[in-house]
């Protein structure tokens, strides 16, 4: 209920500014600072990886499949190369992947998302087009052919996965700008006499960037999955080392039928907790962007009842005497 | 025995980090069957979560205090179950914006005689015909509850929400700002229905608005909040042309009439936090007339005639003195014709 | 300075006295047609949301436009603005005709046309500091010259606005701000472009009462030092009567009486107004004058009613009224500019 409109009391429901915004995501919502801790664990863990590997991840130091051991945690794959060494570059590699495919999914998906939104017209109908065409398209299915096609390498598969993911991006910021661009403020500044330009970037922009980040945040997760499904189907460069190629180097080595967890757990696990992270992370920012999911009447908890004596003055806010009927 | 009677209600709502907002700060009126009853003030005051608390329907951040009478039996005692089987049966609510809150995809009939089987009122082919009479009693045909509310326009639809409020046949009826999105005529259509339901139905109203004319026009008796307390109370003719408190003169002052040629005012300030102890009169630094002692006393809510209440030291002095204090800016005194610029912001 | 040399546009022969001239306007929309209708081949209907108005406005002169909801107002402040395009007419700022420019060469002009909307809460950039807010149209029109300029503008607009001390203010955020204030900031944006006319859409409805005169008492300052005329689109006839030096009423995209305020209060020959003018809520209770109240509400203007357009609803309207259209006139016995569109009066 909007029964109570203090002056002054509004502070932190209207968003000032997008670091204040996810401060207070993070304050308000454990999984947000979960799924932060783990992409920014994983984030460091490969910025520092060259300085932090026991061994080299490209030179054999250690028996064909030696299961975990107190020197090699990780145990070694099928060319004894300790395994620990090996995820941790590998995390390098997919995290670029991820990131580069993602910001190039998110700068067209943004671009064109606004530029939809905000022209709307043949523009947004041109564009929604090709949205539709590539939201029924099986994404794996694409990247597949389209690898085959041009050939595995790094770089082929982030033009591919950008070219797939924008279009959920695209459709979702389409949609707020189309509300935002409806708002006094904007129409405000276009009636001063701003141009398109500044209306887009100043106005605009800023009011979709929670979204946009969250968006983004997302998409990452999408995309490292899109990698290492690639990359397990071998439509990635094999002499480079990702979490894709590792699970599938363990698979075309038989690890499955010799044992060897080993070479496939661990990488498993460092996939599902970036994807997680990445998800919980993203969830966060898009559920505290949603004010339907604040309605207080949607509780099942009620409103409590108090007593007057003792408890009720507890503010010492005003002396209780002479007010009410008694006071007649 | 009033058929309404709230007592020393007060509601608070939990803020962040423990802090609290007082926002309803010990109000209590009583109003008798087939009497009008304003509640008047402006946003912030506390005048809808007055009559939100004493339906019980608050959200679960909200504490509440105090106690609510309907013909003599304590209502909120018992927490939410015991409102519930007072709500809609006893009194019965008319929301802020009800006209946009008609349920889009069901017909108007429908969603009338719903909570008439919520409360095993009437069913089937009964509560439908029930249901068209409450429609022909708010001026709506009864044929027509067999449209959706999207054809019906805002006065239509305001009537709908009103006959969904009757549905249960309540004795109270809170109407919160029942007007404030219809055009004048449509306004005047509305009150005039309202008005004519608690004549013909015995119905108690109570409005709440911070439109004073439409108080005037429409109450007999009203009640001024502010900061949430009720700062004064008694016949409207009496908080007109005779106010014992500051806020009261100076809200008729700020409000333009149609003919008169005096000078509108505003009110200095802004209202006080309430998440905060406030020290003396919560107006005072409004205030155009304040004393001393204001600022560190509050003032006692007291009798100033018949049914005349208001909180205000400036009544403990002599008539001609207060008189004095209050300056010339008495609202309902014939001031010669002031420029329309003259009000000081 | 007229602004028409900066802008290299040619002032018309005969030198207007008028700093607004608007002549025959019309606003049509097309309705939106459903996949159904179009395929049956239905004729495109026509939204007649401004049907054929004049008036003008002086410099320092205020002049409310008022009527209810869908009678065009707000469309006729839009198509003055040129957010929307009009159908046909003209309307003339300081001799220039604005409907015939292309969007590029209207660009200098909106300096001249400044609006302020009606909701303060909706109308400030939530991410905006005041700062920004008063000097983005500074920015965007190239003028201020320098950081320090601009400041030195910003912080003469706020006190200009009677936020003072300015610097107290400029680093704010809207949520920072009571409702009157950030009316007060939306004025203060308008205001740093030295505007000839501005357009002030309901100004004061979405404020608290206490505050409301201030800012009208604002507006009335400024058009009276600045040398500045305000359009007021308002549906309050009180706020109107007391503020304005004429009132234009509105009814289904025709102004249907127009003349100086007080005359068309005190002395109101259309029936539409004097309809409107009997349902205004009177502050004092005693005055409880029998309202006029019309049937239904004002019809759609996609289907506008033959010969005079209020017929249906017009407690005296006689067989003639439904066939012929009336013009505007001044009907006897009425003082100077007092005009009246109806065939009886």
């Amino acid at each position: 209920m909007s029964a109570v409109q203090e002056p002054g009391l509004t502070e932190g429901l209207s968003v000032q500014s997008h670091a204040g915004f996810l401060r207070s995501v993070l304050r308000e919502r454990k999984a947000a600072v979960v799924g932060l801790g783990i992409i920014a664990f994983f984030v460091v863990l490969s910025v520092v990886a060259p300085l932090v590997v026991p061994y080299s991840p490209n030179a054999q130091t250690c028996a064909v499949f030696a299961p975990p051991s107190a020197r090699h945690w990780f145990g070694c794959d099928d060319g004894g190369i300790d395994l620990l060494s090996e995820i941790m570059q590998g995390g390098r590699i997919s995290l670029l992947i991820g990131f580069t495919a993602t910001v190039v999914s998110m700068i067209l998906g943004g671009g064109i998302g606004i530029v939809s939104g905000y022209f709307g017209g043949w523009v947004d109908v041109t564009f929604m087009r090709i949205v539709d065409y590539l939201l029924v398209i099986p994404d794996l299915a694409f990247a597949m052919v389209i690898s085959e096609v041009w050939g595995p390498s790094v770089f082929h598969v982030i033009v591919v996965i950008g070219i797939l993911e924008w279009s959920g991006t695209a459709r979702v910021i389409r949609a707020q700008v189309m509300s935002v661009k409806e708002r006094v403020y904007v129409k405000r500044a276009r009636a001063v006499g701003a141009g398109n330009g500044r209306v887009i970037f100043r106005h605009i922009l800023p009011q979709v960037g929670p979204l946009l980040i969250a968006n983004t945040v997302l998409t990452i997760a999408v995309a490292i999955y899109l990698e290492t499904a690639l990359a397990f189907l071998g439509l990635e460069d094999p002499s480079t080392t990702t979490w894709g190629t590792i699970l599938e180097h363990a698979f075309a080595r038989a690890a499955v039928s010799a044992g060897a967890w080993w070479a496939i757990v661990p990488d498993g696990i460092a996939i599902t907790l970036l994807i997680m992270g990445c998800f919980l992370f993203g969830q966060a920012i898009e559920d505290a962007l949603n004010p339907r999911l604040k309605v207080a009447h949607l509780s099942i908890r009620r409103w409590t009842l108090r007593t007057l004596v003792g408890g009720a003055a507890g503010m010492g806010v005003r002396p209780l005497v002479g007010r009410g009927p008694d006071a007649i | 025995m009033s058929l309404l009677e709230v007592r020393e209600l007060h509601v608070w709502f939990d803020l962040q980090e423990g802090r609290e907002l007082h926002a309803v700060q010990g109000v209590s009126f009583g109003l008798d069957a087939g009497e009008r009853f304003g509640l008047v003030g402006e946003s912030g005051c506390g005048k809808t979560t007055t009559i939100l608390g004493l339906m019980g329907l608050l959200p679960p951040t909200a504490s509440v205090a105090g106690e609510v009478l309907v013909g003599g039996e304590s209502i909120l005692a018992g927490g939410e179950s015991s409102v519930r089987s007072h709500r809609w049966n006893d009194i019965a609510m008319i929301f802020q914006g009800a006209m946009n809150a008609l349920n889009p995809v069901k017909k108007v009939l429908w969603q009338i005689v719903e909570p008439m089987e919520l409360h095993g009122i009437a069913d089937g082919t009964q509560a439908r015909r029930m249901a068209g009479d409450l429609l022909e009693m708010v001026g709506i045909p009864a044929s027509a509850g067999e449209r959706y509310p999207h054809e019906f326009s805002g006065g239509m639809r305001q009537r709908a929400a009103i006959a969904m409020a009757l549905a249960c046949q309540p004795k109270i009826l809170l109407a919160d700002e029942p007007t404030t999105a219809l055009d004048v005529m449509v306004q005047a259509q509305i009150l005039e229905l309202l008005v004519g339901l608690s004549n013909d139905l015995g119905l108690a109203l109570v409005l709440v608005t911070h439109d004073l004319p439409v108080v005037a026009q429409v109450c007999e008796r009203a009640a001024v909040m502010y900061a949430g307390e009720i700062v004064e109370e008694g016949p409207t003719e009496a908080l007109y042309h005779a106010p014992r408190h500051p806020y009261t003169r100076l809200l008729f002052a700020a409000t333009p009439d149609l003919y008169g040629d005096e000078a509108v005012v505003s009110i200095p300030g802004a209202p006080p936090r309430l998440d905060r102890a406030i020290e003396g009169c919560a107006f005072r630094p409004r205030c155009d007339s304040s004393l001393d002692r204001c600022e560190s006393e509050h003032p006692e809510f007291r009798a100033m005639g018949a049914g005349h209440r208001a909180a205000c030291h400036l009544n403990d002095l002599p008539g001609e003195e207060r008189a004095a204090r209050e300056g010339a800016r008495r609202a309902g005194s014939a001031a010669p014709a002031a420029t329309p610029g003259g009000g000081a912001p | 300075m007229s602004g028409l040399e900066e802008i290299g546009l040619e002032p018309r022969a005969s030198a207007p006295a008028a700093l607004l001239e608007v002549e025959d306007l019309k606003t049509h929309y097309p309705v939106r047609r459903g996949v159904t209708e179009r395929l049956m081949r239905r004729p495109r209907r026509l939204v007649h949301a401004v049907d054929g108005i004049s008036f003008s406005l002086a410099r320092g002169e205020m002049v409310a436009l008022v009527g209810e909801s869908g009678c065009g107002k707000t469309t006729t402040a839009q198509t003055i603005l040129r957010m929307v395009d009009p159908t046909s007419g003209a309307i003339r700022l300081n001799g220039t005709d604005t409907t015939r420019l292309s969007q590029r060469r209207l660009r200098p002009l909106r300096r001249r046309l400044q609006m302020i909307y009606q909701d303060p809460y909706e109308s400030l950039d939530p991410r905006f500091r005041v700062r920004q807010t008063i000097e983005e149209p500074m920015l965007v029109h190239g003028i201020g010259g320098s950081r320090k300029e601009r400041h030195d503008r910003t912080l003469e607009a706020l006190e200009r606005v009677e936020l003072s001390p300015a610097e107290l203010y400029v680093d704010r955020y809207p949520h920072e701000l009571s409702g009157g204030q950030r009316q007060r900031v939306a004025i203060a944006t308008s205001l740093v472009l030295d505007p000839d006319l501005l357009l002030a859409d309901e100004p004061v409805s979405m404020l608290d009462v206490s505050v409301r005169a201030g800012v009208l008492s604002l507006l009335d300052g400024l058009r009276r030092d600045g040398n500045m005329g305000i359009l007021m689109i308002t549906h309050d006839l009180s706020t109107a009567a007391h503020f304005a030096d004429r009132i234009a009423v509105m009814y289904l995209g025709r102004i249907v009486e127009h003349g100086p305020a007080k005359e068309v209060v005190r002395d109101p020959r259309h029936p539409y107004t004097r309809a409107l003018l009997s349902v205004v809520p009177k502050r004092d209770p005693r005055d409880r004058s029998s309202p006029q109240i019309l049937k239904g509400e004002t019809p759609n203007p996609i289907d506008v009613p033959s010969g005079c357009r209020f017929h249906p609803r017009c407690p005296i309207a006689e067989e003639r009224c439904t066939r012929e259209d009336p013009r505007l006139r001044r009907p006897p016995a009425t003082g100077d500019g007092h005009e009246v569109a109806c065939l009886l009066a």
